[in-house]
């Protein structure tokens, strides 16, 4: 929706000023406004911004904004709590999305089949190329891929923003904490794909690396 | 202490004669102005050292700070300043070099032969201990002003006077002939005024 | 101190040094002491008004460095060493460098004949208030140096806005300064300031006032339209907020000092805070008494017999002093966070069409008071010596007040008509109807 306002150029709004009783009057109220501050910013902070004086700084280091839930820095890969399954099958989709093409996939193979498992074997974002548009998170069938909130990523070591799998894997838990609806409205349906995915996995594949040795990996075969 | 004083007065005069001929032997014009304004520093400083304070800070204040300023101003106003490639001399220079010995020297071969020179040794005197020095001060000079000097001061300032009426005069531009470009709160008060005054 | 001097010299040393290595070493003493003060001044002045200008605008300003960032200053002259020194390739190098050397000393100058505390004057003499002012113009040629040789126009322009500033309101800050010359009858800042002791009126009109440091010359009509007039041009000359137009950032980049970078832009900075501080301390020391204040007096004359209590006396002085500059230090920083800048030709308008005559007229005024205070059949004003002082001194500030008072009301009435009559509607102001999306 668009507003048309139609703006006459040329015509200014007069505004009735008392006439001044002495000379300085008008800047003397100026100079009294901007006192009023300096001792305002003495006392209590800034609560909510319709107030119009006191400090509304916040000092960053030590002191943060809540983010709100949407708020999307640079992409994570979930995994299950308790099992440690991955929720990521490999599926390309956000390779191929992918504006600024930083995701790269190399899919799982049985090593005893040779055939494809629904897992990523090596994933891999360029965070130092990311734009975080996030819409490797929309195209995710599997609600795998999510956007984190952390943003503090100023490092020296170039390389180091090569994330890898191990790097990008957060517990689901944890993106709980950052979106509690947004994950709440998901949750059903990811958690049904995963069960899917995980009957058609066998042994460690597509468990988390940090959780390995911690879980018992699924015994039954998936079905042929 | 009075050593000390011939060295500074040494130093100062030195100084004062460098700068004025930089002044007239440099090519750029803003290095000559510069080189100027040194030597009337130079020149308020050996006021100082003749204990003329108030005649030295006017120095500063006038020669300095004010006109100094103002042939800066001139200076940045002309073309060639760096002045590259123009010859400092004209080809008949010898000519006025000439001319210039001859006028100086008919002023100071008479004054030279004819002055007897047989000036007495100071006699030092002894003045009583807590006796005020006797220097011009401030107030010697605004009574010097006021008093036996009155009329060539007034005519002074009534040159200044005509020399203020005539760059007004130089400069003056009619009022209604000024193209001034109003903000929009200005043109609507004044176009309040005119329909006010179409009403009437 | 000479004699302190003479002691370890002479005495103590047994070196025979003639009366003027004694004044020599004295005189070194006092300039390094001064140039210790003034960087030191002015890291303490930075950090100030950033912290004081940031509270009036909502901000924390900067409290990192340090306890709450007072180490600040030295982390930005740190900054400013280490800096690179660029020179343009096209500038006049001698000159480019000089300039920083013309803008500074002087205002190292101008510290050294201010009265610190009670006979604490490093150079005093008869026509310090002139030095004063007058070698405080000097630095308008190093502007000018610095806004030629960088042979940028912006600097240019800016070096011709500070020099065109200067210049107009130099005037106006002498003469209002000459309505206290008149008054005092003396050219010397310490003796301007020695005359101020007293209560409301000072004790060279009254003599028989209560001694409390407080006969400041403010509370005269005449120091009072002075002191108004002396602040604006000092706002002016120290290129303060609503007169900071040679280096507006907004239009010419950094006026004069566009070309300077490293500590050469450092020494143009350290200039222009030293001048800042040099004028807040002359505004303290002439309308506000200076180092006067309750108790400085009945200190130094206790002094006499015990040496403590005159040292005593100084650091009062120097407090006091001190308090009242950073006082109007902080009016500067506070006029800089509520007024905006000034256009050019306002600016000459407020020098010339309105200070100028006002301060003018309060000299004419300070005449009538020196007339009226000081003044007895002598010089043909018998009729004045048959009142007694406190008469004296209510007609003197009666017939100013009303003067001053009727030639700021006709000055502004003068001005204001002349702002309101606009010229004609010039054709191009009409503008059209558009349509915003």
């Amino acid at each position: 929706m668009t507003v048309k306002i139609e703006i006459q150029r040329g015509s200014a709004v007069p505004l009735s000023r008392r006439h001044p009783k002495f000379l300085g009057q008008g800047m003397l109220k100026g100079m009294e406004v901007v006192l009023d501050h300096w001792f305002k910013s003495f006392g209590p902070k800034l609560e909510n911004f319709s107030q119009t004086a006191g400090i509304f700084t916040t000092e960053y280091p030590e002191e943060r904004l809540k983010l709100a839930e949407a708020y999307r820095n640079l992409p994570i890969l979930l995994y299950d709590d308790e099992t440690g399954q991955e929720l990521c099958t490999s599926c390309l989709q956000c390779e191929k999305i992918c504006p600024p093409q930083v995701i790269h996939i190399t899919q799982t193979k049985d090593p005893s089949t040779g055939k494809l498992v629904l897992a990523a074997a090596e994933f891999i974002i360029e965070y130092d190329a990311c734009m975080g548009c996030g819409l490797c998170a929309e195209v995710c069938p599997f609600d795998s891929i999510k956007m984190d909130h952390h943003y503090e990523l100023s490092t020296a070591d170039h390389a180091s923003l090569t994330m890898h799998k191990a790097d990008l894997l957060r517990p689901v838990s944890y993106y709980q904490s950052l979106a509690p609806t947004f994950w709440e409205q998901t949750k059903e349906n990811a958690y049904k794909k995963l069960q899917n995915t995980v009957k058609r996995r066998s042994g460690l594949l597509g468990i988390a690396p940090s959780m390995v040795g911690k879980v018992q990996p699924p015994e039954t075969k998936p079905a042929e | 202490m009075e050593i000390v004083v011939q060295i500074l007065f040494m130093l100062i005069s030195a100084l004062i004669i460098i700068a004025a001929l930089m002044v007239v032997s440099v090519k750029n014009i803003i290095h000559a102005a510069l080189w100027l304004f040194t030597s009337f520093f130079a020149v308020g400083a050996l006021y100082l050292l003749l204990e003329a304070e108030f005649v030295a800070v006017i120095q500063v204040l006038v020669y300095v700070g004010a006109v100094s300023i103002l042939v800066l101003f001139a200076i940045m106003l002309t073309r060639h300043v760096t002045g590259e490639g123009q010859n400092q001399l004209y080809s008949r220079w010898w000519l006025g070099l000439i001319l210039a010995l001859t006028l100086f020297g008919a002023i100071i071969v008479p004054t030279v032969f004819k002055q007897k020179w047989n000036i007495p040794a100071p006699t030092v005197v002894t003045e009583p201990q807590n006796a005020e020095p006797v220097v011009a001060g401030v107030a010697d000079i605004g009574k010097a002003f006021m008093r036996e000097y009155l009329l060539p001061f007034e005519v002074a300032s009534l040159v200044l006077l005509v020399a203020l009426i005539g760059a007004i005069v130089v400069v003056f531009e009619e009022r209604t002939e000024r193209r001034v470009i109003l903000t929009l709160a200005e043109s609507w008060a004044l176009r309040q005024k005119e329909s006010a005054k179409v009403d009437q | 101190m000479e004699a302190l001097i003479n002691y370890l010299l002479n005495t103590a040393l047994n070196l025979h040094a003639p009366e003027w290595v004694i004044l020599l070493i004295r005189h070194l003493l006092v300039a390094t002491i001064l140039f210790l003060v003034v960087p030191f001044q002015m890291l303490l002045l930075t950090y100030f008004e950033r912290r004081v200008i940031a509270r009036m605008q909502d901000r924390v300003g900067p409290n990192r460095v340090g306890w709450e960032g007072v180490l600040q200053p030295i982390a930005d002259a740190v900054k400013m060493f280490t800096k690179e020194d660029i020179v343009p390739a096209a500038a006049d190098k001698g000159v480019h460098l000089l300039a920083t050397g013309v803008v500074v000393v002087p205002t190292m100058f101008m510290l050294s004949v201010l009265p610190w505390g009670p006979g604490m004057t490093p150079v005093d003499f008869e026509t310090s208030l002139l030095f004063f002012f007058a070698i405080s113009s000097v630095s308008a040629i190093g502007l000018v140096m610095g806004g030629w040789s960088g042979n940028n126009k912006f600097s240019l322009l800016g070096a011709m806005r500070a020099v065109a500033q200067m210049i107009s309101y130099e005037m106006p800050a002498i003469l209002s300064i000459l309505a206290l010359v008149l008054m005092t009858g003396s050219m010397s800042i310490s003796k301007i300031v020695e005359a101020q002791g007293g209560l409301i009126a000072n004790l060279t009109d009254l003599p028989k006032v209560p001694d409390l440091g407080l006969g400041w010359l403010l509370f005269t009509p005449v120091g009072f339209l002075a002191f108004v007039c002396f602040f604006i041009s000092a706002l002016a000359e120290g290129e303060r907020t609503p007169f900071d137009i040679p280096e507006a950032d907004s239009e010419i980049v950094a006026g004069y000092m566009t070309e300077y970078s490293g500590m050469k832009f450092g020494m143009f900075y350290l200039a222009q805070y030293v001048l800042n501080f040099a004028l807040c301390a002359i505004t303290a020391t002439l309308f506000f008494g200076g180092w006067q204040g309750p108790g400085v007096s009945q200190l130094s004359a206790m002094g006499a017999n015990n040496q403590l209590f005159s040292i005593l006396a100084g650091a009062l002085g120097v407090v006091y002093l001190l308090l009242k500059t950073y006082f109007f230090f902080f009016t500067m920083v506070w006029i800089r966070g509520a007024f905006p800048r000034l256009r050019i030709d306002q600016l000459m308008g407020l020098g010339w069409k309105f200070l100028l005559p006002l301060t003018l007229v309060n000299i004419f005024s300070a005449a009538i008071w020196a007339a009226c205070i000081h003044w007895g059949p002598e010089q043909g004003l018998a009729f004045l010596s048959a009142f007694g002082p406190w008469k004296r001194w209510a007609i003197a500030f009666l017939s100013t007040l009303v003067i001053n008072l009727l030639a700021a009301t006709l000055l502004v009435r003068i001005n204001s008509s002349a702002e309101s009559s606009m010229p004609k509607l010039v054709e191009d102001q009409k503008f059209g109807a558009v349509t915003l999306p």
